[in-house]
């Protein structure tokens, strides 16, 4: 097993074609991506506070009042002005602030135009709204813990504050980034891809010789995947290192969690391409390749290698492509990394692209594992 | 009696409306070089990848060491060496490597499989080239790479595809001669060709494939002596009269003449001394002649008689 190994390995690191789509490009385009960027990321500012204004009305709920008053404190999440109707639409209208609340029978919120600040907004409305009922209970029965469900209120509010700035463009260089390593681990469909057109004898001669061996066809399936897995991880590690230490791009404190997010991501673009080949088993190559570069390049897309908020539209007009989507699972585990405080989001990710990946292998050796064909 | 290597029995494959064997039959006995021949599209190949269990099919048995043969007899299939028809082998692995890979798909030992690489390599010349990777190498050198990966491990029965499709004269006799050699060496080996000069020089004996059967099958000798032309001979003659023409067609043995372009084609269905014969009437008629050639009948006469079409259609 470890000589087949062994030699899979040499092979992989013999091919130039495979290299350069899996090494080179990801840190050519890295490095673009850090001489276009370079500048907007060291100005980069840190989350602003939302400043808003608030025209509270004489029959207007005070408990949302209070909220935002503790929403204000927090962190700084909200920059509060209390004014009237007319001064609040001329601030919108000049931009100085970002929407406005009024609190009248009830509460509506007015905004300009839609982005992350809007949304942040809109959803602590509708938190609010939710809670309405509870916040209301309590202040009639038990007044003494109205501060303790406002406070509860604005650590979720605190939580939408950190989910909307991964999604968004808060640090949207960064994203980039994400979305390039995001990239460089589903161009793991290479590496998959040549595992499979090694194995099925209906694709290639050298399958075919390998299939009809004294060798047992899950011999060679998982000696392959170990091998490929070992180079995708080296490649990707490699990558890695030259954007932490070469480009000195920031990924936060937690590096080896950073690296283990790319190795497992690694796992998920090998498995992901020996589904796509193994599905695809019987077209030609061109076709075949084709395939895999339009699902990767797709998923990349959609988590925001190309525009930076394309996962935060994807967020709001189809979250579930988010959730699915192998790319965006990678960048926001990245993401979340520098983002919260604990590791709930990012073993979500995670364990999520296990899953997937443990899918995709399985359906792949499914369907790579037979050893008679009907034509070859 | 020798131990029957290969039996296949009313093998049947379709593909789609396409027979592709027609209730095939089959058997191979230890030490033979067994040669199938036939035009492209006969049923070569698939008879190849039925035997192997990479195909399957539709009606019939095959049976391997007199075991019935599945994908998952792998004890059947590390007695066997295969070597396909296109190369095989991992273009980003030397000649040593390729070899080693393969020889360890069915070889454990470390110090026997090296010592199996090498002399696979010694075997097909390419102790040159042990360090070059396959791109590098020619069309030739590619060809006996592939006959070393699928012969290293010392197989009992040793498959070979159209081993020498698009090879140089020089490579071509070396593969013929390594082909003896392991026959020699005591592997039995299925040859399959479209080139029967390949197949009347090293087979013991012959199935001729068309259409997915098997139209003939034994020793050239045997498969020679199931056509009516035992023998060809051309003389050249600038000018001969019809007269003449017939009384050569009357000799002994002959059964049909052509005139045409200046060469006269006798054909004879067996007998001695026809050449003598004709030489002497030529020479009672004052006919003169230029060169003479006599040709016994080749493996491609035997298909074109029995087929109605050439080998390489």
């Amino acid at each position: 097993m470890v000589r087949h190994i062994k030699y899979r390995i040499i092979n992989f690191a013999r091919d130039w074609g495979l290299l350069f789509w899996i090494l080179v490009f990801p840190i050519v385009l890295g490095t673009l991506f850090k001489v276009s960027f370079g500048g907007y990321m060291e100005n980069e500012e840190k989350f602003e506070s939302i400043a808003i204004a608030y025209v509270e009305m004489e029959n207007g709920d005070k408990n949302f009042s209070t909220v935002l008053e503790e929403l204000s404190k927090e962190e700084g999440m909200l920059q509060l002005k209390r004014t009237d109707k007319s001064e609040a639409e001329k601030l919108l209208e000049e931009e100085k602030i970002k929407g406005i609340y009024r609190n009248d029978e009830e509460i509506t919120l007015t905004i300009k135009e839609e982005g992350v600040y809007e949304t942040i907004l809109k959803t602590i409305l509708d938190q609010y709204e939710q809670k309405k009922g509870i916040i209301e209970e309590i202040a009639t029965e038990n007044p003494t813990k109205l501060q303790y469900v406002v406070k509860d209120l604005a650590d979720s509010g605190d939580y939408i504050k950190q989910k909307s700035m991964s999604n968004g463009n808060m640090d949207a260089m960064m994203n980039y980034f994400y979305a390039l390593i995001a990239m460089a681990c589903m161009y793991g469909v290479f590496v998959g891809g040549e595992n499979v057109k090694h194995l099925k004898a209906n694709v290639s001669p050298l399958a075919a010789r390998r299939t009809i061996s004294g060798t047992t066809k899950f011999k060679l399936i998982f000696s392959d995947f170990i091998a490929s897995f070992f180079v995708q991880s080296v490649v990707l590690i490699l990558a890695l290192l030259y954007l932490v230490c070469v480009l000195k791009v920031d990924f936060g404190s937690q590096l080896g969690l950073v690296f283990l997010t790319t190795i497992v991501g690694g796992l998920i673009g090998i498995s992901q391409g020996m589904l796509v080949y193994a599905i695809t088993g019987k077209f030609n190559e061109n076709i075949r390749q084709g395939v895999a570069i339009s699902i990767s390049m797709l998923e990349s897309f959609l988590s925001g290698l190309m525009v930076g908020n394309m996962k935060n539209v994807v967020e709001q007009k189809m979250p579930i492509l988010n959730d699915l989507n192998p790319a965006a699972l990678i960048s926001d585990a990245l993401y979340s990394l520098n983002v919260y405080s604990d590791y709930k989001r990012f073993t979500q990710n995670i364990v999520t692209m296990l899953v997937m990946a443990a899918v995709f292998w399985i359906i792949s050796y499914m369907l790579v594992r037979r050893e008679k064909y009907a034509s070859i | 009696m020798s131990e029957k290597i290969v039996e296949i029995k009313n093998l049947v494959k379709r593909y789609g409306d396409l027979l592709a064997l027609d209730h095939f039959n089959l058997e191979i006995n230890q030490g033979e070089i067994f040669g199938l021949l036939g035009p492209n599209g006969s049923g070569k190949t698939t008879t190849i990848n039925c035997l192997l269990s990479l195909l399957s099919f539709d009606k019939g048995e095959i049976k391997l060491f007199g075991e019935k043969m599945a994908p998952n007899k792998y004890h059947l299939k590390k007695e066997i060496g295969v070597v396909l028809q296109n190369v095989a082998v991992f273009e980003g692995l030397t000649v040593y490597e390729n070899i080693d890979y393969f020889c360890g798909l069915y070889i454990n030992d470390k110090k026997l499989r090296k010592q199996y690489v090498e002399e696979a390599i010694q075997f097909v010349g390419l102790e040159d080239y042990k360090k070059m990777l396959p791109p590098k190498l020619s069309g030739g050198l590619l060809r006996r790479l592939n006959i070393a990966c699928g012969i290293a491990h010392k197989p009992k029965l040793i498959i070979m595809d159209e081993p020498t499709v698009a090879v140089d004269p020089q490579s071509r006799n070396k593969i013929l001669e390594g082909i003896e050699e392991l026959n020699r060496q005591g592997a039995t080996i299925i040859y399959t060709s479209h080139y029967m000069e390949e197949v009347e020089q090293i087979c013991t004996r012959i199935a001729i494939m068309d259409k997915g059967k098997s139209i003939a099958l034994g020793t050239k000798e045997e498969l020679k002596k199931m056509i009516k032309t035992g023998e060809k001979l051309t003389v050249e003659i600038l000018q001969l009269s019809k007269e003449h023409k017939d009384c050569i067609s009357k000799l002994p043995h002959v059964y049909q003449t052509e005139y045409q372009d200046n060469n006269l084609v006798i054909y004879f269905n067996g007998g001695k001394h026809n050449l003598v014969r004709v030489l002497e009437y030529l020479g009672e008629n004052e006919i003169s002649f230029g060169r003479v050639f006599s040709e016994l009948p080749t493996l491609n006469d035997v298909f074109l008689e029995i087929t109605g079409k050439q080998l390489r259609d």
